[in-house]
C-alpha cells in the first residue's frame, strides 16, 4: 500500500493514510486479502486458464461454483466478479446467505478465498465503470475485503492505492439526487447505464408495475433520455 | 451535522404540556429504512394532516445522523406546503405569530431495532406464558440466556455465548421462582452465575466495558436480596413485583422504560432529535396500538391494524371491550427483515402465494437482494408479486410469534392496513387480497386502507393533545374503505352454494347473487353508495352469527372501490397441490377483484 503510516499498534496493526480508488460491491464473502489482479487471457475459459497463486482474479461475468473451487485450489486469494447464483455461493461458503447477511454467525472468515460481486446475486455482468477501473490498475497490489453487513451498510470493497500526491475527487457525502448529479443506474432495464439528472419530479410517478415512486429524468451518456425511479440511482458525481 | 441544538425556542419549556391546545404538530417516524414526517394542523376548524414526506433514514454510513434524514423530509414538506418549519437547520418551536414553526414534535421510532432481551431465572420456563403476555405489544425480542450447569463449561457453551452475543443483547430479564412446589430448571444461583459469566464475556470483547448491564428482576424481595450481592457494581438492577395474571403491568413498564435509554440513545443523532421532541418517543407498534385502541373505543367495534414494515411486522388488535391483542414480529419484514422470513418459512412458504411460475431459487435470490439493497422497491410486476407474497408471510409469522394473541380474534370487524407496503399498492385489490389471505377473517369485515400512512404514526401525538389527534386520526388515518367483506365458514363441497347475498339499494334496485364454495365474488356497491345487505347461508355455514343463521341488515353497508366482496374460499385457505393449478386459482381470484393477473 502506498501511503503514510499514522498509527502503529505493535504486534497488532498499522494504520496507513493515503489516497485510493474504492470500488464497492453489492455482496461479498471472506476477510481482507491483498494481491495483484489477474485477468484471464482473452478467450480463455476460467475452467482451464492457469491460476496465479496469491492473485485476485477478475471474472467480468457470472461466477460459477467450479471456478471458485478451482481458484481456491490454485491458490488465488480473491475473486472479483459481476454476479453469482445464491445457491452456488452458498455451496462454496457452506453457509446460508441470509444467516451471514444478518450476522447471526461469525462471518465466513475461514473461506479459502475472498469473493466480491459487483452486481450481487443473479447473472448480471460487471458494470462497465467497475470493469474500466479494475482494468486500469494492471498488476498493482490491491486490498480486497468481502465483509458484507447490510444492517450497517458495510459493503465489500476493493481498495486500489493511488501514488502519493495523486489528485482525488471525493464524492458528495449525502448522495442526494438532484438536477445536474451524475448517476449510475443499479437496477431495472437500464441497469449499468450512466447519465446526468435533468430534473427530479416534484410528484411521484407511475412505473411499469403500477407503483407510484419518486422519479428523476435522466439524460444517458448515449444521448437518450428516460425516467428512472430514484431508488435505482446511485450518485457518482 | 446535528451538532447544534436543533430547535429554536422562544421559551425555556422543553416539553409541551399535555393539556395545552396545539395548533400544529410534526410527527417524525424514523423507520429502519425510511424516515417519514407528517405535518398536522388546522383546516376549516378541524385538525388534519397537511402534508407528508419521506426520506432515507440516515443512521448508518456514509451518513450517521438521523437528523439529516429528518431534515430532508422536513425540507420536502416546506417545499410542498410553503410553510417555514426550520431556520438555520433548527426546527422552530413553538409556532410563531407569523405561522412559522410548529407547536410540538412527536417521535415514533423503529430505527435501531427492537430491545433485545435475554431471559433467565428459576421461573423462566414455568412463567414463560406470563412473561410473553406481560411484554406483548412492546418492541422487543426475547431469547433465552444460555444456562450453565457444569464447570468447566463445555465447548458448546462458547458457541451458545457467541451466538447470543451476535444478537447484541441490550438487557437481561431474571424471572424469580414461581409459586408452589415447582421444580425450576435453573436455580437462582445458576442464573446468577450465568449472568456473571455473560457479563464477563461481554467485558472480554469490550462490548460492555465500563457499562452496567441493565437487569430486570421479577420476583420476591427475598430472592432479589439473594441475587443482588454477587452482581453488585456490575449490573443496573431493577426489581419489580413477581409475575401473576394480575401483576403483568410492573414488568411491562420496567422493560418498556429501557427502550429509550438502552436502544434509542445509541442511534447516531438521536440525542439531538430527542431534544426537539415534545413527548417521549414510542415504538411503531405502540403508536399503532394507540390508534387501534382509540378506534375500537370510539366506534365500539373490534379493530385490527396491520403494518408490514421493512424490518418488522406489527399487528395490533383491540376489542370493543378494550382488550388489547398484539402480534408483533420484531425482525420479520419485506426489507432487511426478509431474511427472517426465509429462515422461518423458507422460500417455499412465499411460493404458495404466487400466481406466476417461479423457481425457489429465483424467489430466494430476490429476497437476498432485498436484504442487500433495503431501499430498493419492486421494479417489475414479477418483483411486486414476490414482494406481496413475502408480505403475506410476514403477517402470518407475526400472528404466530411468541406472545402474539391476535390470531384467535373473531370477528375482525374492521381491518386497517397501513405502512408503505399496503398503502402504496397499484390497485386496491392487491391490499384487500393481501389482508384477506394473511388474516383470513371470518364473518363480516370492513377492510380499510390508510393511504396516508398515518395510523402507525399518529398515536405518538396523543400525549400532546389527544382531542386533536383523535380528530386527525378519524379524518386522515382511517383512509379508504376498500370493501365490506363477507367470509362464510363451513364444510361445503367445492362449487356448491355457500351463501345467497342480496343488496337493496335506496333507489329500490335489488341485486341478488349466489356464491359458491372456493370462489371470491364481487358485488356492485360503488364508492359513495349504500345498500341493505341480506345474507342467507347454506345449512351449517356460519357468516358470523352461528351456523345456518341468516342476516338482514337494519343499517346499510358502505360501498368501496371493490364493492361488496364475498370470500367463500373457506378457512383455512386451501390451495391445489399442483403449481400450475394453484397459480390458475390465484389468478381467477385476482381477476374477480379487478386485477389483470
Amino acid at each position: 500500500m502506498t501511503g503514510k503510516v499514522v498509527d502503529v499498534a505493535p504486534g497488532r496493526w498499522v494504520t496507513i493514510e493515503g489516497a485510493a480508488t474504492l470500488v464497492h460491491g453489492v455482496l461479498g464473502l471472506g476477510g481482507p486479502v491483498a494481491g495483484p489482479f489477474a485477468r484471464l487471457p482473452r478467450g480463455d475459459s476460467p475452467l482451464v486458464a492457469p491460476i496465479i497463486p496469491g492473485s485476485i482474479l477478475i471474472i467480468p461475468g457470472q461466477l460459477r461454483l467450479t471456478v471458485m473451487q478451482r481458484a481456491a485450489a490454485g491458490g488465488a486469494v480473491g475473486i472479483i466478479a459481476g454476479s453469482a447464483q445464491a445457491r452456488e455461493l452458498e455451496a462454496f461458503a457452506r453457509a446460508d446467505l441470509s444467516v451471514l447477511l444478518d450476522d447471526l454467525v461469525p462471518s465466513a472468515a475461514s473461506l479459502p478465498l475472498t469473493v466480491m460481486l459487483t452486481e450481487g446475486l443473479g447473472s448480471a455482468s460487471m458494470n462497465a465503470t467497475a470493469q474500466q477501473l479494475l482494468a486500469q490498475r494492471g498488476n498493482d497490489i490491491v486490498l480486497l475485503s468481502g465483509y458484507t453487513e447490510p444492517h450497517r451498510n458495510l459493503r465489500p470493497e476493493v481498495a486500489m492505492p493511488l501514488p502519493l500526491g495523486s489528485p482525488t475527487h471525493p464524492l458528495p457525502l449525502d448522495g442526494v439526487i438532484s438536477a445536474g448529479a451524475r448517476v449510475y443506474v443499479i437496477a431495472g432495464e437500464r441497469a449499468g447505464g450512466h447519465g446526468v439528472v435533468t430534473h427530479v419530479f416534484a410528484r411521484r410517478q407511475f412505473i411499469a408495475n403500477g407503483l407510484l415512486v419518486p422519479c428523476a429524468m435522466l439524460r444517458f451518456d448515449d444521448g437518450t433520455t428516460a425516467m428512472e425511479p430514484l431508488h435505482t440511482l446511485q450518485r457518482i458525481g | 451535522m446535528g451538532a447544534a441544538i436543533p430547535q429554536e425556542r422562544v421559551t425555556d419549556s422543553t416539553e409541551q404540556g399535555s393539556t395545552q391546545a396545539i395548533r400544529s404538530l410534526l410527527i417524525v417516524d424514523c423507520g429502519s429504512v425510511f424516515t417519514k414526517v407528517a405535518l398536522l394542523g388546522r383546516v376549516d376548524g378541524r385538525f388534519r394532516m397537511l402534508a407528508r414526506a419521506q426520506s432515507l433514514t440516515t443512521n448508518m454510513p456514509p451518513i450517521t445522523d438521523v437528523l439529516v434524514g429528518v431534515r430532508h423530509a422536513l425540507s420536502e414538506i416546506e417545499r410542498t406546503t410553503g410553510c417555514t418549519l426550520q431556520r438555520d437547520q433548527h426546527i422552530i418551536l413553538p409556532m410563531r405569530e407569523d405561522g412559522t414553526g410548529v407547536d410540538g414534535v412527536a417521535l415514533v421510532m423503529s430505527a435501531g431495532g427492537p430491545l433485545h432481551l435475554l431471559t433467565t431465572g428459576p421461573g423462566r420456563d414455568h412463567l414463560a406464558a406470563l412473561v410473553l403476555r406481560s411484554l406483548g405489544g412492546l418492541f422487543i425480542s426475547v431469547e433465552a440466556l444460555p444456562v450453565l450447569s457444569a464447570r468447566p463449561q463445555p465447548p458448546s457453551m462458547d458457541t451458545a455465548f457467541s451466538q447470543a452475543r451476535l444478537r447484541q443483547p441490550h438487557a437481561l430479564l431474571v424471572v424469580g421462582q414461581p409459586f408452589g412446589e415447582v421444580r425450576p430448571s435453573v436455580t437462582l444461583e445458576e442464573a446468577t452465575t450465568a449472568i456473571s459469566d455473560w457479563i464477563a464475556r461481554l467485558n472480554d470483547t469490550g462490548l460492555a466495558a465500563g457499562q452496567r448491564t441493565p437487569v430486570v428482576f421479577t420476583g420476591s424481595a427475598r430472592e432479589a436480596e439473594r441475587l443482588a450481592p454477587p452482581l453488585r457494581d456490575r449490573v443496573a438492577m431493577q426489581v419489580v413485583e413477581g409475575l401473576s395474571p394480575s401483576t403483568l403491568t410492573p414488568l411491562n413498564r420496567a422493560v418498556s422504560a429501557l427502550y429509550e435509554p438502552v436502544v434509542l440513545s445509541t442511534l447516531p443523532g438521536f440525542a439531538a432529535l430527542r431534544q426537539v421532541a415534545s413527548a417521549p418517543p414510542i415504538a411503531t407498534i405502540t403508536a399503532l396500538a394507540g390508534m387501534v385502541r382509540f378506534l375500537a373505543q370510539r366506534f365500539e367495534t373490534n379493530v385490527v391494524g396491520v403494518d408490514v414494515g421493512a424490518s418488522s411486522t406489527a399487528l395490533a388488535g383491540s376489542t370493543a371491550q378494550g382488550e388489547f391483542l398484539p402480534a408483533l414480529h420484531p425482525s420479520a419484514g419485506v426489507g432487511p427483515g426478509i431474511g427472517t422470513l426465509l429462515r422461518a418459512r423458507g422460500a417455499a412458504g412465499a411460493m404458495q402465494w404466487l400466481a406466476i411460475l417461479a423457481t425457489e431459487d429465483e424467489l430466494r435470490e430476490y429476497a437476498l437482494m432485498r436484504m442487500l439493497r433495503p431501499t430498493m422497491l419492486p421494479l417489475t410486476t414479477r418483483e411486486l408479486e414476490f414482494e406481496y407474497a413475502f408480505a403475506r408471510e410476514a403477517i402470518q409469522l407475526a400472528l404466530r410469534a411468541p406472545g402474539a394473541r391476535l390470531a384467535g380474534m373473531h370477528p375482525m370487524d374492521v381491518v386497517l392496513g397501513t405502512g408503505g407496503v399496503l398503502a402504496n399498492v397499484p390497485h386496491p385489490a392487491h391490499a384487500a387480497l393481501l389482508l384477506l389471505d394473511a388474516l383470513q377473517p371470518r364473518g363480516i369485515t370492513a377492510l380499510m386502507l390508510d393511504t396516508a400512512q398515518l395510523a402507525s404514526m399518529i398515536g405518538s401525538g396523543a400525549a400532546l393533545d389527544a382531542v386533536r389527534i383523535g380528530e386527525a386520526a378519524i379524518s386522515d388515518a382511517i383512509g379508504t374503505q376498500l370493501a365490506t367483506v363477507i367470509s362464510p365458514v363451513g364444510e361445503v363441497a367445492q362449487g356448491e352454494p355457500v351463501v345467497r347475498v342480496t343488496l337493496e339499494f335506496a333507489s329500490g334496485h335489488q341485486h341478488e347473487e349466489e356464491v359458491h364454495a372456493g370462489a371470491i365474488a364481487r358485488l356492485p356497491l360503488p364508492v359513495g353508495e349504500q345498500a341493505i345487505l341480506g345474507l342467507y347461508p347454506a345449512p351449517g355455514v356460519d357468516i358470523g352469527l352461528g351456523p345456518g343463521q341468516h342476516a338482514h341488515g337494519s343499517e346499510p353497508v358502505e360501498g368501496g372501490p371493490l364493492g361488496l366482496v364475498v370470500d367463500a374460499r373457506g378457512r383455512p385457505l386451501r390451495f391445489p397441490q399442483d403449481r400450475e393449478a394453484r397459480a390458475m386459482r390465484l389468478l381467477e381470484w385476482r381477476r374477480t377483484l379487478g386485477l389483470e393477473g
